[in-house]
C-alpha cells in the first residue's frame, strides 16, 4: 500500500511505501514540517520529529530518494519538490506498529537439538563481520561456545573459556565502540564484566568489571548514537533496575517482574526506540513499551504474541534477537520450557493470522478486539499499537496504524 | 424482466481461494445497482455525469463482515466517496442489532478502493442472513466513455465460524456494467 503525506508548511508532496515497522528517516524536508497522512476518513494529522542533518542532492523536480531503517531495510520514496521548497533538514517519521511472531523452529546445531539450563545464555551478533550472524552460547561452567554460521549451519568456532563460575546471561554489543563485537556477561555475584573484543572470534583476556552489582540478566542499548547506553539490569529480588543516565526520571527505577529476568532491548514497537523483552515467574515472554514519559520509562504490554499465543520458555531463560539481512523481518531466540533452543521470525504487522498479508481475515480479527479495554479479559495486546493517555483501548490510533499496514505481503 | 436484469446482473461465481473450507456464504451472490439513486436495480451504468453505485449481497448467511474492491479508470472517473449505509439508514451489517467496527476504506492513487467491514465481535442473533447493501460508491465522471470505468473485482464474506468465502467477478460479465 502506498501512503500519501503532504508537507503542509511547504507545497512539497511525498508518496512513500512503508514495508515494515520503524522508524524511517527522510531527508530533504523543511524543518518543523507537519507530515499529515492520508487516511480513510479525510486527512489525519501525524506529527513527524525533526532532526539535524543535511543531504545536499535533493532538488526541485520529481525524484526518488532512497530512505533507510536505522540500517536495516530501505524504502524508496518518490518526492515532488516544488521550486522555491526550503529544503534543509531531516525528518524522523515513526511508522509504528508492534512485531508479532510466527511459529517456531528448532536450532539444530550438526543436526542436533541445543539445549540451554537455566543459567545459561545465547546471544546472535555477526562475530566475523562477514555479514552473517553467529551464535554464541554461554555454558554453566562459564565457557563460551562460538558457533560460526556457513550456509545456514552453525559449527563450533571456538571456545573462550571465561572462568566466571556464577555467568548468567550473555549479550554481544561494541560496548568500547572500536569496531569489534565484545562479549558482556553477568554474574549473579559480581555484575556485568566486560570481555573486550580484537578481530574475528578474538577476544582479550582482560576482564573489566562495570559496577552493576549483582545481576541476573541484563539488557544494553543506545537510544541515540550521542547518548550513554541505558542498561537494564536483572536483580536477584525479582526487580530489573533501569540504568538510563540522559533521563533523569528514569535512572534508578525499578520494575517488579518477579523473577531472575534476563531482560533484552529490541524495538518491539516499530517505533525506532527499543523495548524491553523478558521472561515472567511464570515462564511467559512480556514485553514493556519504551515510554520516557512514564515513572520507568517502560510501561508493561502483556504477553509477546505469537500466532495469537503467548510464547512459553523456561523460567529465568533466555532471550536473544536477531535482525535479519536488509528487508528481512527479525527473528528472536529462547529456550523453551524443555530447555530446547528455538527461533521464531517476526511477521508483518497487522497480519494477525500470519498468512503473511495484511488482509480482510486480519481485518475481521481487528475488529473483533475493536474498543476493548485492558482491563477486560480478553484484551488483545497486540492489537494496542499505540499508547495513548489513560486507559489503552483498541480505538482509532491502532485502527489508523492497522490501515497503514493494509494489503502489505511478507 | 426485473428478473432477467437480476440474472444478467448477478455475479454467480463463488469460489474459495486454495483449501480453505468453504463458509456459509459460499452460495451467496452479489449483483450491482449502477443507479441507487432509484428504487429499481440498474444494471449498466449510467450516462450522467456521476455514477452512484451499490453493491448489493444475496443469499448470505450468518454474515460478520464483508470485504469488496473496486477498481476504476483514473482518467476518466474520480472517486467521491464510499459508505456503507445511506444518510438516516443502518447498514446491512448492523441490521440484526449487531455494531460494526470501523468502516475500512483504502483508496489507491492507481485506480483502486478496498472496504471492509465486520461487526465487533458478533454473536449468532447479530449475523445478518439474506439480501442487502454491502457498500455505495459515488463516482464523478471525468470524460464520456462507452466502457464503463468502474469495476467490481472481489467481494468477499466472512461468516460466525471467521470462515471467509471468495467471490470473484470475472472481468466481462453484465454485473460490471459492459
Amino acid at each position: 500500500m502506498e501512503t500519501t503525506l503532504v508537507i503542509v508548511n511547504s507545497d512539497a508532496t511525498i508518496k512513500a511505501r512503508f514495508v515494515e515497522a520503524g522508524s524511517v528517516r527522510l531527508t530533504g524536508i523543511s524543518s518543523g514540517a507537519y507530515v499529515y497522512s492520508n487516511a480513510t476518513s479525510g486527512w489525519v494529522g501525524k506529527l513527524v520529529k525533526t532532526g539535524s542533518g543535511i543531504i545536499n542532492s535533493i532538488k526541485p523536480g520529481i525524484m526518488t530518494i532512497a530512505i533507510s531503517e536505522e540500517g536495516k531495510r530501505t524504502e524508496y520514496v518518490t518526492i515532488t519538490v516544488p521550486e522555491g521548497s526550503e529544503l534543509t533538514d531531516t525528518i524522523e517519521l515513526h511508522d509504528a506498529s508492534p512485531l508479532i511472531f510466527g511459529s517456531e523452529t528448532v536450532v539444530k546445531i550438526a543436526g542436533k537439538d541445543v539445549t540451554i539450563g537455566p543459567d545459561e545464555s545465547v546471544a546472535c551478533d555477526d562475530l566475523d563481520r562477514d555479514g552473517d550472524r553467529d551464535l554464541a552460547i554461554l555454558r554453566g561452567n562459564g565457557d563460551v561456545e562460538l558457533y560460526e554460521t556457513r550456509n545456514t549451519e552453525f559449527s563450533l568456532k571456538k571456545i573462550v573459556s571465561t572462568k566466571i563460575s556464577d555467568a548468567n546471561c550473555l549479550r554481544v554489543a561494541d560496548l568500547n565502540s572500536d569496531g569489534f563485537p565484545d562479549l558482556l556477561i553477568s554474574s549473579s555475584a559480581n555484575g556485568i564484566m566486560h570481555i573486550p573484543g580484537c578481530g574475528s572470534f578474538c577476544f582479550r583476556d582482560t576482564v573489566i568489571t562495570l559496577k552493576t552489582g549483582g545481576c541476573t540478566g541484563f539488557s544494553i542499548v543506545n537510544y541515540q548514537q550521542t547518548t550513554l547506553p541505558v542498561f537494564a539490569i536483572g536483580k536477584p529480588d525479582g526487580t530489573v533496575v533501569i540504568d538510563n543516565k540522559n533521563i533523569e526520571a528514569c535512572d534508578g527505577s525499578v520494575i517488579d517482574v518477579g523473577s531472575d529476568a534476563k531482560p533484552l532491548f529490541i524495538d518491539l514497537s516499530g517505533d525506532g526506540k527499543d523495548d524491553m523483552v523478558l521472561i515472567d515467574s511464570t515462564g511467559i515472554v512480556v514485553w514493556f513499551r519504551y515510554d520516557p514519559s512514564g515513572d520507568t520509562c517502560f510501561k508493561a504490554m502483556g504477553p509477546v504474541n505469537a500466532n495469537g499465543k503467548s510464547i512459553e520458555c523456561m523460567v529465568s531463560g533466555t532471550i536473544s534477537f536477531v535482525y535479519g539481512d536488509e528487508g528481512e523481518l527479525p527473528e528472536m531466540l529462547y529456550a523453551g520450557k524443555d530447555g530446547v533452543l528455538r527461533r521464531i521470525t517476526a511477521q508483518l504487522r497487522g497480519d494477525f493470522d500470519g498468512d503473511g498479508t495484511v488482509g480482510f481475515s486480519d481485518y475481521m480479527l481487528f475488529v473483533n478486539a475493536w474498543n476493548l479495554s485492558e482491563t477486560d479479559t480478553t484484551w488483545v495486546p497486540l492489537a494496542n499499537m499505540t499508547i495513548t493517555a489513560g486507559e489503552q483501548k483498541i480505538d482509532f490510533a491502532d485502527y489508523l496504524l492497522f490501515v497503514g499496514s493494509w494489503g502489505k505481503i511478507k | 424482466m426485473k428478473i432477467i436484469r437480476l440474472f444478467t446482473a448477478t455475479i454467480i461465481a463463488a469460489m474459495v481461494f486454495g483449501t480453505v473450507e468453504a463458509g456459509r456464504n459460499v452460495g451467496a451472490t452479489v449483483e450491482i445497482d449502477w443507479d441507487a439513486t432509484t428504487p429499481r436495480i440498474e444494471s449498466k451504468c449510467g450516462s450522467g455525469d456521476e455514477i452512484a453505485l451499490a453493491v448489493q449481497v444475496n443469499g448470505s448467511a450468518d454474515l460478520t463482515g464483508y470485504f469488496v474492491s473496486l477498481e476504476y479508470d483514473t482518467s476518466k472517473v474520480r472517486m467521491i466517496g464510499v459508505l456503507n449505509h445511506l444518510p438516516g439508514k443502518s447498514a446491512f451489517i448492523e441490521s440484526c442489532g449487531g455494531k460494526a467496527g470501523p468502516l475500512m476504506v483504502v483508496p489507491n492513487d492507481r485506480g483502486s478502493v478496498e472496504i471492509a467491514a465486520g461487526i465487533v465481535r458478533a454473536d449468532a442473533a447479530q449475523a445478518p442472513d439474506g439480501s442487502g447493501v454491502l457498500v455505495y460508491a459515488r463516482f464523478s465522471r471525468k470524460q464520456w466513455s462507452e466502457d464503463c470505468p468502474v469495476k467490481l473485482v472481489t467481494v468477499q464474506l466472512s461468516d460466525l465460524d471467521g470462515t471467509v468465502d471468495t467471490i470473484l467477478s470475472e472481468e466481462k460479465q453484465p454485473g460490471n456494467g459492459k
